[in-house]
C-alpha cells in the first residue's frame, strides 16, 4: 500500500452550463496530515471536493482510497468509505437541537421516538474523544457560527469519517474562532484522522497545514511541503504571477455629509429585531467600512439605505433630502446612489440576458441608449464594448449572455454599471466576495479612485483585510447596533475588530464620537 | 453557443418527426380491417389504407387529387390560413405574458367575452366602412384588457396566484358571454343559438369570396411583427424581458416592476380580446359559439412551440392549423377518426417541451464546445 490515503488522478469536470471546473487535476493526500488545497476563487477547489464526496460526478478521472480504485457515486458511498465533508454553507436544521442535528438520520431509537439519552451519551463520547465541546441541548439557531461549524465536524466524526474535508472553514469565522478551529483540527490529526482544508489565505496555510496542493484555473499547479515554501511562492503559484496586494492610498479628504441614517429600526419577518436604532453619517470623499459577523444587521441596513426595503422606524437623508416618501430603488438611483449588491446573481444581473443589456438596466430610458422609447442598439453595443475594455471583462463580446461568464467577470459587469452611473454615493456590499484576486484588486483600487473623485463610499465586507486596507473609517456592527467606531485605521488590526465583532467589547457613545 | 441553438432546432424537428411516426403507427392500427383474412393480407391492406390516409393528412391543405393529377387545393389552403388566425393572435397574447413569467391563462375567457360584447357593436353600430370593424375590434380588445386586468390586479395587490384567478374567470366569461348573446343579441329566426347577423360593413373584407378567405390573417401577421418590434426594440419590451428573466434585478435597477407587470396583463388581454371577434367578423358574420372555442388554450401551445418569440408565433400557428386541417380532411375521406390529431398534437407538445429530452446530446455538445474554447483560451494565455 502506498503512503497516500487518497489519490485523485486526472479529474475532469464539465458542468452542464459548459464551465470546465477541473481540467486533469491530481491530488495526493497522506494519512494523518492536514493537507491544504489552495487556490483562488473559481479555481475549482469546491468542485474537486464535491467530486470526492460524491456530490458531483467527474467527467473523467479516477479516485484511489486506501490504495483501491473507488467509484464514489453518492455522498452515502463517501460516508461508507469514511469520508466526511463540512460544506461552505452549513447543512443544519436551525430549529432542532445540536444533538438532534448530529444524530439526524442515524438516531438511536426507543420505540417510535428518538432515544435522547442514548444519543447524548453517544455524541458526548465522541466530542470528548476529540476535544470538541458543543452545547448539546441548545437549538442550532441559537449558537454561534463557530459552534455550528464544530457541530458539522462532529457530525462527520460520528458517522465514522477518517478523512475530513473542510471547504473554506475560516471564511465565516472571526480571528478568535479560527484559533479554536485550528486547535480542533490538530486534535483530529493526533487521533489519526486526515484533514483536507480548503482556503485561499496563505497565513493560515503556514500556520496549520503540513502539505499543500495548489490549483489554478482548474489545473494542479504543484504540491509542496509547507516548511519548504514561502508565502510569496504560494501566492505566485495561486495567481500565476507576482502580486502586489498593497494599494497606494493618500489620506482621505472628506467633505460634507451626503448620507445620513437616523435611528433605523427593523424587525425581520420571524420577529427578530435586526436593527436597533442605527445611526450613520457618510461624507463625500471617504470610504466608510462596516465590519461584522454576517447576520448582525448588515443586510437589513444596506437594503434600507439603498431603497430596497423600508425601515420600521427612523429616517434616511440623502443630500439632505428625507427619503421617507421614496418607496422604490429608482428614487435612490435618481438622486445619485449606486449599489453593488451582495448577491450578484439575484440582484446584480439577469443571467439569461446579454452583457450589454445588463450594463444598461439603470439607464436604458436615457439618451443615448434610447430615443422616444426605442432602444438604440448600436449605441448600446458601442457603450458595452467600451465597458468591456475599461473593466477588463473577459468575454467573446457584448452579446454574450451573462451566465456564460465566470464569477469575477460577472461582478465586473455589475461594477462597470455601478461605477459609471455618475453617482455621488456608492454602496458596495461584499463587492469582492467569491471572485479572483486580480478582479478583487481591481475593484478595490477603483473604490479608492472613486473616493479620490469625491464620491462617498460605504463598504460592507466580511473580509477584514480588505476593510482595513481600503477604508478610511470603520464601524463595527453587532446584534443590530454599532459597537465600535475607528477613525484611525492604522492603529487597529483584525484581532481588535474581532473582539468587537463577537461582542466581547463595546465602545461607549462618547468613545465612538459624533460621526455616528 | 452556436451549437446549443442548433440543438433547439434539431430538438423541435426530431420531436415533430417522432410524433408523425407515432401518428402513422396509430393510423396503421386503426386501419386494420376486421374479418377473417390472413394476418399478412390484413397488414397489406392496412398499410395501403394508412399510406393513403397519411398522404391525405400531410398534403391535403395544399394539394388535392383531381383526375389523376395533383392540383392546388384552394379550399384547403384557405381553410388552413383562416384557422391559423385566431390561434396566432392568442399565441401572441400568451407569449407576451409568458415572457414576463406571469401565467395568466385567461386568454380563452378574454377572447370569448370580448367577442360577445363586441358582437353587440357589430350588430347595432352605424355602418361605416372600415371604421366600424376597427371600432368593433377595439371594443373587444378593451374588454379583453379589462378582463385580464382582474388577475393582474389581484396579483399585484394581494399576490393572488394569477393561474387560479384567470382560470376561474374563464368560466365566468363563458357564462357571461352566453348570457349576453342569449338575452340581448339572439337571432330568434335562427334554428340554434346564434346572434343576429352583423351589419354589412362591420365584416372584414375578403381576399376570396367563394371560400371566405378573410383579411384576419393580415391583421394577425401585422400584430406579430408589431409585438416582435415592441419586445425586441423598445424600452418597454426590454423592461418586460428583464422582469421576466429576473424581477429582483429589475427592481434593484429602478424599474417599477408592479406597474410593468400590470401593463403586461393589460396588453396581453387587449391582444387576446380580439382573437374571437376577428374570426367572427371575417368568417361567420355573427356570433356562433355555444361553448368556448379553445383558442386560448391553443395559444399556450403555440407560445410554447414558438419559445415566446412573436416572430415564430405565425410559424407555430400555421403548423398547428395545418395538421388540424389535414386531420379533418383525412377524417372526411377515410375511416380514420379525427381524434387522431389530438393525440398527434399532444405528442408533439410533450416532446418539444420536455427539456430533458435529448439533454444528453445537448450536454455532450456543451462539453465539446467547452473543451474547444478552453483550448483557445489556454492558447491565448501564453501571450499574456
Ligand atoms: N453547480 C455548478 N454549475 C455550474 N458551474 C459551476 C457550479 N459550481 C461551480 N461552478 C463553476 O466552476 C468553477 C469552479 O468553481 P468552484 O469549484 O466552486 O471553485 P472554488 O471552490 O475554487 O472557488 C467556477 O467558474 C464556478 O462558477
Ligand atoms: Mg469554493
Amino acid at each position: 500500500m502506498s503512503e497516500y490515503v487518497l489519490e485523485m488522478r486526472n479529474i475532469w469536470k464539465v458542468y452542464p452550463n459548459g464551465v470546465t471546473a477541473n481540467k486533469g487535476v491530481n491530488l495526493k493526500v497522506k494519512k494523518g496530515e492536514i493537507h491544504a488545497l489552495l487556490g483562488e476563487n473559481g479555481a475549482g477547489k469546491s468542485t474537486l471536493m464535491k467530486i470526492l464526496f460524491g456530490f458531483e460526478r467527474p467527467t473523467e478521472g479516477e479516485i484511489y482510497y486506501n490504495g483501491e480504485l473507488v467509484n464514489i457515486n453518492s455522498p452515502y458511498k463517501a460516508i461508507e468509505l469514511g469520508i466526511g465533508m463540512v460544506h461552505q454553507h452549513f447543512m443544519l436544521v436551525p430549529s432542532l437541537t445540536v444533538v438532534e442535528n448530529v444524530v439526524l438520520g442515524m438516531e438511536p431509537r426507543k420505540g417510535l421516538s428518538i432515544d435522547l439519552k442514548k444519543s447524548i451519551e453517544f455524541v458526548e463520547n465522541e466530542m470528548n474523544k476529540y476535544g470538541l465541546p458543543v452545547p448539546l441541548k441548545e437549538k442550532v439557531k441559537d449558537i454561534s457560527v463557530g459552534m455550528k461549524q464544530r457541530v458539522e465536524i462532529i457530525k462527520t466524526l460520528v458517522r465514522g469519517a477518517d478523512l475530513i474535508i473542510l471547504d473554506e472553514p475560516t471564511a465565516v469565522l472571526t480571528p478568535q474562532e479560527t484559533v479554536e478551529l485550528f486547535k480542533a483540527l490538530k486534535n483530529l490529526t493526533k487521533a489519526g484522522k486526515t484533514v483536507i482544508f480548503i482556503t485561499h489565505k496563505l497565513n493560515e496555510v503556514k500556520e496549520i497545514a503540513d502539505r499543500i496542493t495548489v490549483l489554478r484555473r482548474g489545473k494542479t499547479i504543484g504540491e509542496a511541503e509547507v516548511k519548504n515554501i514561502t508565502e510569496k511562492d504560494m501566492s505566485r503559484m495561486m495567481v500565476g504571477r507576482d502580486v502586489d496586494i498593497e494599494i497606494d492610498k493618500t489620506p482621505a479628504k472628506p467633505g460634507k455629509i451626503v448620507l445620513e441614517a437616523k435611528n433605523l429600526e427593523y424587525t425581520r419577518f420571524d420577529g427578530v429585531k435586526m436593527l436597533k436604532g442605527v445611526n450613520l453619517k457618510l461624507r463625500e470623499g471617504e470610504i466608510l467600512g462596516i465590519a461584522g459577523v454576517e447576520g448582525n444587521g448588515q443586510t437589513e441596513l444596506v437594503d434600507i439605505i439603498t431603497g430596497m426595503d423600508k425601515p420600521e422606524n427612523g429616517e434616511i437623508f440623502i443630500f439632505g433630502k428625507n427619503m421617507k416618501e421614496a418607496d422604490n430603488p429608482y428614487e435612490f438611483r435618481k438622486i445619485g446612489m449606486s449599489f453593488i449588491p451582495a448577491d450578484r446573481m439575484l440582484h446584480g444581473v439577469s443571467k439569461e440576458d446579454t452583457i450589454e443589456e445588463n450594463l444598461i438596466s439603470d439607464r436604458f430610458n436615457r439618451a443615448p441608449f434610447s430615443k422616444k422609447g426605442v432602444l438604440k442598439y448600436n449605441k448600446i453595443t458601442e457603450f458595452a464594448k467600451r465597458m468591456i475594455k475599461e473593466f477588463d471583462i473577459r468575454t467573446d463580446g457584448p452579446k454574450t449572455a451573462v451566465k456564460m461568464l465566470s464569477g469575477g467577470n460577472i461582478q465586473k459587469v455589475v461594477v462597470a454599471r455601478e461605477f459609471t452611473s455618475n453617482s455621488k454615493i456608492i454602496v458596495a456590499d461584499q463587492p469582492t466576495r467569491g471572485i479572483d484576486i486580480a478582479a478583487a484588486d481591481f475593484i478595490r483600487r477603483r473604490l479608492v479612485k472613486e473616493r479620490d473623485n469625491n464620491v462617498a463610499v460605504l463598504l460592507i465586507s466580511s473580509d477584514l483585510t480588505e476593510l482595513l486596507e481600503v477604508s478610511d473609517r470603520i464601524l463595527v456592527i453587532y446584534h443590530g447596533e454599532f459597537v465600535a467606531h475607528f477613525e484611525n485605521i492604522k492603529e487597529i488590526d483584525e484581532q481588535i475588530l474581532g473582539e468587537y465583532m463577537l461582542g466581547i467589547k463595546k465602545m461607549s457613545k462618547e468613545e465612538m464620537g459624533d460621526l455616528i | 453557443m452556436k451549437s446549443t441553438k442548433r440543438y433547439e432546432v434539431y430538438r423541435t424537428a426530431i420531436a415533430i418527426a417522432i410524433a408523425l411516426a407515432l401518428g402513422y403507427i396509430l393510423i396503421l392500427l386503426s386501419a386494420f380491417p376486421k374479418g377473417d383474412m390472413a394476418f399478412f393480407d390484413k397488414l397489406k391492406s392496412a398499410i395501403k389504407d394508412a399510406n393513403d390516409a397519411f398522404r391525405t393528412f400531410l398534403i391535403s391543405p395544399v394539394l388535392k387529387h383531381r383526375r389523376g393529377h395533383w392540383v392546388f387545393n384552394l379550399r384547403g389552403f384557405i381553410q388552413w390560413i383562416n384557422e391559423s388566425v385566431p390561434i396566432m393572435i392568442t399565441g401572441l397574447a400568451v407569449s407576451l405574458i409568458f415572457t414576463a413569467r406571469h401565467f395568466n391563462i385567461g386568454a380563452e375567457g378574454q377572447l370569448f367575452l370580448g367577442a360577445a360584447i363586441a358582437t353587440g357593436a357589430a350588430i347595432y353600430f352605424p355602418s361605416i366602412p372600415i371604421i366600424t370593424p376597427i371600432i368593433v375590434i377595439l371594443i373587444a380588445s378593451m374588454v379583453g384588457a379589462a378582463w385580464s386586468a382582474i388577475p393582474g390586479y389581484l396579483k399585484s395587490k394581494w399576490n393572488a396566484s394569477e393561474v387560479v384567478t384567470s382560470l376561474m374567470l374563464n368560466y365566468v366569461a363563458l357564462y357571461m358571454g352566453l348570457f349576453i348573446i342569449k338575452t340581448f343579441l339572439r337571432d330568434p329566426n335562427a334554428g340554434q343559438l346564434v346572434s343576429l347577423k352583423f351589419s354589412d360593413s362591420a365584416t372584414l373584407f375578403l381576399l376570396n369570396d367563394r371560400y371566405r378567405w378573410h383579411s384576419g390573417i393580415l391583421i394577425a401577421l401585422a400584430l406579430s411583427f408589431a409585438l416582435w418590434f415592441v419586445m425586441k426594440k423598445t424600452t418597454w419590451g426590454y423592461k418586460v424581458r428583464l422582469i421576466g428573466n429576473n424581477k429582483h434585478f429589475a427592481y434593484y435597477s429602478g424599474i417599477n416592476t408592479q406597474k410593468t407587470f400590470f401593463q403586461v396583463h393589460l396588453l396581453s388581454g387587449a391582444i387576446a380580446g380580439t382573437a374571437g371577434i376577428i374570426e367572427l367578423l371575417g368568417y361567420y358574420g355573427r356570433f356562433v359559439w355555444l361553448y368556448s372555442p379553445g383558442y386560448g388554450w391553443d395559444g399556450i401551445i403555440i407560445a410554447t412551440l414558438a419559445r415566446n418569440n412573436p416572430i415564430y408565433v405565425p410559424v407555430a400557428a400555421l403548423f398547428l392549423s395545418y395538421i388540424r386541417v389535414g386531420a379533418k380532411t383525412m377524417g372526411r375521406y377515410t375511416n380514420i377518426p379525427p381524434e387522431m390529431v389530438a393525440i398527434l398534437q399532444a405528442t408533439i407538445i410533450l416532446l418539444v417541451t420536455a427539456e430533458a429530452f435529448l439533454s444528453q446530446m445537448k450536454q455532450r455538445a456543451i462539453e465539446k464546445e467547452a473543451k474547444h474554447t478552453e483550448e483557445a483560451i489556454v492558447g491565448g494565455e501564453t501571450n499574456e
